[in-house]
């Protein structure tokens, strides 16, 4: 079996520049294909993380009713023993409440419909990362009265900048309108611009004195150790919380669940697609150096070398021009993962677009170690694929006819 | 004794859009130890009868013995074995492995039989020495002439310590120099070791060495003489 191995070896060299460019171009491919899988892979993820912390957090709990038409009377009944409780539920690393009320934020120049979130300055940032978004002022560390912070995309719609007073109107919770000046002390930017101009965030004291009411909570945003267990400890809590509506991010925003999961598959289609594409030139490669050695052939079948050493001896072949390459790429794209992933690939130039789709302008590719795995796997497959075509033409070769072909 | 016994042996093809019958009953018989040369024009059926002794090919009708063993009863697997243990193959265009040296395309043949390396090693050396390339044994085809290449051919065919060698055309490509040192070597290992040669031919230098003469003339043996 090692000489025929040997031979093998010796004869994909036979033809150094035809190997030595399908041997390139497998690892191009490989490097390239796994890549931009990386790449896509970082860009899908950065969008599920960066809304996980920014917007939604891992789990959030309403009341059914506040699901639905998002009304002011809509509270979470004893809003603060509840989110004491879930702090002590193992799993949750923070909890925080919101307040919240949907009104109409306006300008001298210009209003926007715009959803006013209550939060408790000390306590947002460890749950959500909307604090450290900030591009302008500062979080609710002034001491100014009826401070807001809101969106660089809002500011603009509005004409305003940071000091400029704007007048949020919404309804309290009597149903009647109430309305109130607030100093813009902290401007900030999301990867999503509908976000920012979406939303604006005031004290959940001021808030709440402007509601009538005290310390209202809507709204409890939870964050976990593993967003892949969320459903699970959703599901979990729900149990202790009859009354109320426990949704992990998957079904907050089941478009995120759906990005997590297409993006998984778009890597196997991805990578299939283009396995096979390098499985055909190897094929075709193959074919050629078995039809230019169609005599020689005959001569080995002839002298008594049997169907299963010419099998061995065309697969090995394959082998060998696959699998040269293929580590190269696979070595050199984790390589280049490894290094983008670490200082990130910076698309400042279409952040504007990027940032309307909710992605980032830097990106971080990363790919599971599994996935390299699986890959070479899928490379094994296709060099096997593409090694049996070659070798039954081989084989049906008839030693009397091969030995007299030109 | 008998190694080669072929009864009534009739080849048709009909690949072609008219059958043709390139052999019309062929009974012939090798005793060991000949030097036997096939000859004939083109088209008389000489390579056809070669390849057919060989177990390349098979006869449309007829028997073909060899050494007790109708090839005819063989299947593909079983054919392939016999050729390797016991059917030695010279080529007319040499057929030798490119990218294997003159030494290892002899190994080559005891390494698909499964000879210990120890073994082949010494038989393939000696063998390249008594056709007289002890010092071309680690060059590639491509850096030998063709009638070096020929007995390079012939060193690998004796390799497996066949039963006879069959060689179609084996001087069709040499020069008057190597032909008549390839010859040489071929019949001191007939003289020397009873090496059973049986060649296909119509160069007049090979047809005068030969012992034995059978003369095929469309698909027939017409004249078959000894000396």
């Amino acid at each position: 079996m090692w000489t025929i191995i040997k031979i093998s070896w010796k004869n994909i060299w036979r033809n150094p520049v035809r190997s030595s460019v399908v041997i390139a171009a497998v690892m191009l491919g490989i490097w390239a294909g796994i890549f931009i899988v990386g790449f896509t892979n970082g860009m899908s993820l950065q969008r599920l993380h960066d809304q996980l912390d920014t917007y939604t957090g891992h789990i959030q709990i309403h009341t059914p009713a506040f699901n639905n038409d998002r009304k002011v009377s809509e509270y979470i009944p004893n809003g603060n023993s509840v989110l004491s409780q879930i702090r002590k539920t193992p799993g949750v690393i923070a909890a925080i409440g919101h307040t919240i009320a949907t009104g109409l934020a306006s300008s001298s120049t210009n209003s926007y419909g715009t959803s006013i979130v209550g939060v408790k300055p000390q306590q947002e940032s460890t749950v959500l990362r909307l604090p450290h978004k900030l591009v302008e002022g500062t979080f609710f560390k002034g001491a100014k009265r009826f401070p807001v912070v809101i969106g660089k995309s809002l500011a603009k719609r509005l004409n305003v900048h940071l000091g400029s007073k704007i007048v949020l109107t919404f309804q309290d919770t009597a149903n009647n309108i109430t309305a109130s000046a607030f100093r813009i002390e902290g401007i900030f930017k999301t990867s999503s611009n509908t976000y920012d101009e979406s939303h604006v965030f005031v004290r959940s004291g001021d808030l709440n004195n402007l509601l009538g009411t005290h310390d209202l909570i809507h709204e409890i945003v939870i964050k976990t150790g593993d967003a892949e267990k969320d459903l699970a400890l959703s599901q979990k809590i729900q149990k202790t919380l009859p009354g109320l509506s426990v949704q992990s991010w998957q079904e907050v925003a089941p478009e995120l669940r759906l990005l997590d999961s297409t993006i998984k598959l778009e890597i196997y289609i991805f990578m299939t697609i283009l396995v096979l594409a390098l499985a055909l030139g190897i094929v075709n490669t193959m074919l050629m150096a078995i039809l230019e050695r169609t005599r020689e052939l005959g001569m080995l079948m002839a002298v008594g070398m049997n169907k299963k050493r010419v099998f061995l001896m065309i697969v090995s072949e394959t082998f060998f021009l696959s699998f040269i390459g293929a580590p190269l790429g696979i070595f050199f794209s984790w390589l280049t993962i490894h290094i983008t992933g670490e200082y990130g690939i910076n698309l400042s130039m279409v952040a504007r677009g990027l940032s309307q789709f909710g992605y980032g302008s830097i990106i971080y590719p990363v790919l599971d170690n599994i996935y390299y795995f699986h890959i070479a796997l899928m490379m094994v497959a296709a060099a096997l694929l593409s090694a049996i075509y070659p070798a039954i033409k081989a084989l049906r070769l008839r030693p009397v006819q091969a030995i007299r072909k030109i | 004794m008998s190694i080669i016994h072929t009864i009534n042996i009739t080849k048709t093809y009909t690949e072609t859009s008219v059958p043709v019958n390139a052999l019309n009953g062929v009974n012939l018989n090798v005793e060991k130890g000949e030097f036997t040369s096939i000859v004939g024009p083109s088209g008389s059926g000489k390579t056809t009868l070669l390849n057919i002794i060989g177990g390349l090919d098979v006869p449309t009708e007829g028997k073909i013995i060899i050494d007790e063993t109708d090839l005819g009863t063989l299947s593909d697997s079983a054919l392939i074995s016999f050729r390797l243990r016991h059917i030695g193959f010279v080529f007319q265009a040499y057929n030798l492995i490119p990218v294997l040296t003159a030494l290892e395309n002899v190994e080559f043949i005891m390494q698909l039989q499964g000879r210990a390396k120890s073994e082949y090693r010494q038989r393939a050396e000696s063998l390249l020495e008594s056709v007289g390339l002890q010092d071309r044994m680690n060059n590639r085809p491509s850096e030998l002439s063709g009638g070096q290449q020929q007995r390079v051919a012939v060193a690998r065919a004796l390799a497996s310590k066949p039963k006879f060698v069959l060689a179609d055309e084996p001087t069709a490509n040499l020069d008057s120099k190597s032909t008549a040192n390839l010859l040489d070597i071929m019949y001191r290992l007939n003289q020397e070791e009873h090496i059973t040669f049986i060649f296909s031919t119509h160069d007049q230098r090979v047809i005068d060495r030969a012992l034995r003469i059978v003369t095929l003339e469309d698909g027939k043996i017409i004249k078959d003489e000894t000396r």
